[in-house]
């Protein structure tokens, strides 16, 4: 899985949209989108103690990426079929856009970990992974988990998200909330503007940069300055650290997953450019309200 | 519906923000060391307390320190200033 790459890409995503999409898509909708696969999967994933009895996945591998389980949450069908739903209730082609952006960047993102996910589910319940790193969640909590990511090419990832965004940090200014977030969303944030002012508007878009910024620096600081462990160090080798057993769903080769990647990434972009349709067509595009 | 337009002028740290709702010594310079301090917390704390480290509570953290400490300020600006 990865950490702080899911709250860095959505800003990412964002600064990349074809110029043609710019202003249509909502942002709150590719967070949104980009936090579903694992609000749907991750609560059992860890558990929870109560009266000293733990609940949860016995091996949360399977449970958070597998079939039977909820590794559906993590594939094109999943994200489609939300996306239709959304559309279904609120007609909102910009929501339903970023829904499916959101969640397809999620569950490519994930295809780095040494178990993958299941992108081309329900036509096959196959995970494919390149094995960048360790799959490490485990039942005893987040904190093996943690170690090991920022210790892996993990942080690498949440740090090349992170020089992405900033490479493109316009999309962090007030100007381009005002100028091209609000009116990609005019009802949501003309909602929120008469409940707060305009400064909590702009630190409730920032708030995703902020929160992945500040749990990279927190995990890692933890990991390796205030509890180090000698035994479970940096290691940047592929599919790493070796102190950690890597689990695996799939035996494909990591160019089978790579090429099923790119072709779930050209099924979506399709789909939005359906569901945006002509740039004259789009339904978000005055702050209006 | 167009983007920001290049040629904006970048307002100088000193100046007030100008927003509807934020007060006149409210700066952009307060404004950036408000998030540096709402960071640092987070971090501070987060490192200690893992459970403050979740995608609920992290977004209102930044939220609550931009939003509240101008109105808590304020407060004590008006309370203080009471004959």
């Amino acid at each position: 899985m990865s950490w702080a790459a899911h709250q860095f890409e959505t800003y990412a995503i964002q600064a990349h949209l074809p110029k043609r999409w710019v202003g249509r898509v909502s942002y709150l909708a590719i967070v949104v989108g980009d936090q579903t696969p694992d609000f749907v999967a991750k609560f059992w994933v860890y558990g929870f103690d109560i009266g000293g009895t733990h609940y949860g996945a016995a091996e949360p591998f399977k449970f958070h990426r597998g079939w039977p389980g909820a590794g559906f949450s993590h594939s094109l069908g999943f994200a489609l079929l939300l996306a239709g739903l959304v559309y279904r209730f609120t007609r909102s082609r910009g929501w339903t856009a970023g829904l499916l952006l959101g969640m397809a960047a999620h569950s490519i993102t994930d295809i780095n970990d040494s178990v993958g996910t299941m992108l081309a589910f329900p036509f096959s319940t196959e995970n494919f992974s390149i094995g960048t790193w360790a799959y490490a969640a485990t039942p005893g909590g987040k904190y093996l988990d943690a170690r090991a990511y920022y210790s892996s090419f993990g942080f690498v990832m949440d740090a090349f998200w992170l020089v992405v965004l900033l490479m493109s940090a316009k999309v962090l200014t007030e100007a381009y909330f005002r100028g091209v977030i609000v009116p990609a969303d005019p009802k949501v944030w003309a909602w929120l503007g008469r409940r707060f002012p305009e400064r909590a508007l702009l630190a409730v878009y920032r708030a995703t940069f902020f929160y992945g910024l500040a749990r990279m620096i927190a995990w890692t600081g933890w990991a390796h300055l205030l509890h180090p462990d000698p035994l479970r160090g940096w290691d940047l080798s592929w599919t790493g650290p070796d102190w950690v057993p890597a689990f695996t769903l799939s035996d494909l080769s990591p160019w089978v997953a790579l090429a099923v990647a790119a072709a779930f990434a050209a099924a979506i972009v399709l789909a939005v450019g359906r569901i945006l349709g002509p740039e004259d067509s789009s339904d978000a595009v005055t702050v209006a309200d | 519906m167009s983007g920001p337009s290049p040629s904006v002028r970048r307002p100088a740290l000193s100046e007030p923000t100008g927003r509807p709702g934020d007060p006149g010594w409210y700066t952009r310079r307060v404004e950036l060391a408000i998030y540096v301090v709402a960071g640092v917390t987070y971090v501070v704390l987060g490192v200690f307390h893992k459970w403050l480290l979740n995608w609920v509570i992290g977004p209102i953290w930044l939220v609550a320190w931009v939003w509240l400490t101008p109105l808590v300020v304020e407060r004590v600006r008006t309370a203080r200033d009471r004959p």
